[in-house]
């Protein structure tokens, strides 16, 4: 729900709220005054009639406003006021009438005079009063529906727009960000907390990449220092064969370790998205010309090679497909049976990758995450599906792996 | 030969020189842009061994600066970053080769003498070994004048030994060598020994000697001593 039509529903429900007390305040107030003035109005007009029998006048019966009695008996003065139904004949109904009915001694004879005075029934002030306010909470609504609009358009802009500008922010392309101003202090606050704030997350974003970078590149060095020192080593003739072999132990973790850092460092670059060109590529020849890297590998294992080729052109970096098909088809023979059977599918808009080997040793979804080995044991880095994923991730390709049995098949839709 | 070594580290610079040495090589050393500019003044050199990222100086420069004053120079790049651009731009420059730090001391030597072999002999000098005999040119071995008939691997596998003659080789040298980048599909290697022994019979049969030693299972080493 959007800010300003939770706080315009809470306005509403406490104008509602407001609105319908008030209503019940003015029939209260209302029907009190009017009863007070009508009462004081039969109480004159009693006086009045009152007056005019002691100066002898006649005063006319108008049933049932003026309904005068002259008692044949005595009867003690009394003054008794009354709210009543009476039939009314021009009305053919029974109204509500306010009585004041007075016993009076006049001119040593008694009457009995009873002035009544029409009542407004409550339905009617209720009615009206409810008309009255429910205009008014009308046009409550479609004015405050008019401000809201303008609210909007006008002092919420900016902050819509600079929604958009944050959305669309990115860590690696844009350096500094530049928001909409708004004359609104809040806005204008907010404005400087997130220029501020991304300002800081873009230099120590940079400072730990450059330093990741470097850090990996100056290990490069002394790496081969140890490399060549430990090859020096090798060559003394007086070696003894365990000597040898912790050379040997020690130099292959030498080069893991180069391994690890190259590799690395080529991922930290494909999420900076250094290889952005793109090219006309035909994936056939690619396929073909890593099939042709991996011929020995191929023929050692007694792999079948089913190829199903489409043409097909893409346009893709030619680096990172290059390293895409050899990750993938590297995959595909390293953990291959003996004499299993090695399957490449190419579609116009898919391509297919199927290799027989042993059932998966660990959940499918973590396939493609960093360091996930099919076998701890094993020499590989368990980088290279996670490379795949992300030159996936980099062109907008889809990419799953799914395990049925024996068969291992990925697939990419492109 | 005269070659020229322009490495920062002083560590690795001596480790390439002596090497190097050892193998026939006249070698000079440069340990910052400065020294080598100095030197590539003075002297002509047959190769300049060139670490593109020095402390006081972009290697870059001095391969244009060697580029333009001795066309006929050999050029090989090492570099401490893998990096694609920094390797087509020095390829562009006019250097001949592009070695990524660290690296196996044989491999670059081997990558050396094939640059000696492209400019310097033009593919006109044949490697002799005793009675084996290779043509860089036509890939072609001659066994007393016996001509083998070797796969590009076991080829690659001769030249390989031949270059780096008395040297203990280790198998992941060699498999490096072999298969580049594609170093880590070699889980074990039987791969290598598979192409070794292939490349042996061969010889063997064409009445050659069988100078490869076995040294501690760690690697192999190319004598006729």
């Amino acid at each position: 729900m959007k800010l300003l039509q939770k706080t315009g529903k809470n306005y509403l429900l406490f104008t509602s709220i407001l609105l319908v007390v008030t209503g019940c305040l003015i029939y209260f107030i209302m029907t009190s005054i009017i009863e007070e003035e009508l009462t004081d109005n039969l109480y004159v007009n009693k006086v009045r009639i009152t007056q005019q029998i002691m100066e002898g006048k006649t005063v006319p019966q108008l049933p049932p406003i003026i309904e005068i009695q002259e008692l044949d008996f005595q009867q003690e003065s009394n003054f008794i006021i009354k709210d009543t139904n009476i039939y009314d004949p021009n009305e053919q109904d029974f109204e509500l009438f306010k009585e004041v009915t007075s016993v009076e001694d006049i001119n040593g004879k008694t009457y009995v005079i009873t002035v009544r005075e029409i009542l407004l029934e409550p339905e009617e002030y209720l009615y009206n009063i409810g008309l009255s306010l429910a205009i008014v909470m009308i046009l409550l609504l479609f004015g405050l529906f008019l401000i809201n609009k303008r609210i909007s358009r006008n002092i919420w802009k900016p902050f819509y727009n600079n929604l958009e500008i944050l959305k669309s922010y990115s860590l690696e392309k844009d350096n500094h960000i530049r928001l909409q101003s708004s004359d609104i202090n809040e806005f204008t606050e907010l404005n400087f907390a997130i220029e501020k704030l991304t300002d800081k997350i873009y230099t120590d974003y940079h400072t730990l990449k450059e330093f990741s970078e470097n850090a990996s590149h100056e290990m490069q060095t002394p790496l081969a220092i140890i490399q060549t020192k430990l090859e020096e080593a090798v060559q003394a003739p007086s070696l003894t064969k365990q000597q040898a072999g912790q050379i040997k132990s020690a130099l292959a973790a030498v080069q893991r370790l180069s391994k690890l850092n190259h590799t690395l460092l080529f991922l930290t670059k494909l999420e900076n998205r250094q290889f952005t060109d793109s090219e006309s590529i035909n994936f056939e020849d690619v396929i073909d010309k890593v099939l042709e890297q991996f011929e020995d590998f191929i023929q050692l294992k007694n792999l079948n090679i089913k190829k199903q080729l489409n043409p097909t052109i893409i346009q893709a970096n030619p680096v990172l497909m290059d390293i895409l098909l050899s990750n993938l088809i590297s995959n595909a023979i390293k953990h291959n049976n003996p004499k299993g059977i090695l399957r490449i599918e190419l579609g116009s808009n898919s391509f297919t990758i199927s290799n027989t080997s042993k059932p998966l040793t660990q959940p499918a979804e973590k396939m493609f995450e960093r360091f996930v080995k099919a076998d701890q044991s094993s020499k590989s880095l368990g980088l290279g599906l996670a490379i795949v994923k992300k030159i996936c991730d980099s062109n907008s390709w889809k990419i799953n792996y799914t395990n049925e049995g024996e068969w291992h098949v990925i697939k990419i839709y492109f | 030969m005269k070659l020229l070594i322009v490495e920062d580290e002083k560590q690795l610079l001596q480790s390439i020189s002596q090497y190097l040495q050892k193998e026939g090589f006249v070698c000079e050393q440069a340990s910052d842009y400065f020294t080598a500019e100095e030197k590539l003044t003075l002297y002509e050199y047959d190769i300049v061994v060139l670490d593109i990222t020095l402390p006081d100086g972009n290697g870059l420069d001095l391969l244009n600066m060697i580029r333009k004053e001795y066309q006929q120079t050999g050029i090989m790049i090492v570099s401490a970053r893998n990096s694609l651009d920094d390797k087509l731009k020095g390829l562009d420059l006019g250097a001949d080769d592009y070695i990524t730090k660290p690296f196996h001391l044989a491999e670059l030597n081997s990558r050396i003498n094939a640059i000696i072999r492209r400019r310097i002999f033009q593919g006109q000098s044949n490697i002799i070994f005793n009675e084996i005999e290779i043509d860089p040119t036509a890939k072609e071995v001659t066994v007393n004048n016996n001509l083998l008939d070797l796969t590009k691997k076991e080829y690659m596998l001769l030249l390989y030994f031949i270059t780096n003659k008395n040297r203990v080789l280790t198998k992941e040298a060699i498999a490096e060598h072999l298969w580049g980048d594609n170093i880590d599909m070699v889980d074990n290697f039987d791969f290598v020994y598979t192409h070794i022994k292939n490349m042996r019979k061969k010889i063997e049969v064409a009445g050659g000697t069988d100078y490869l030693l076995n040294i501690y299972g760690m690697g192999y080493k190319y004598t006729n001593r």
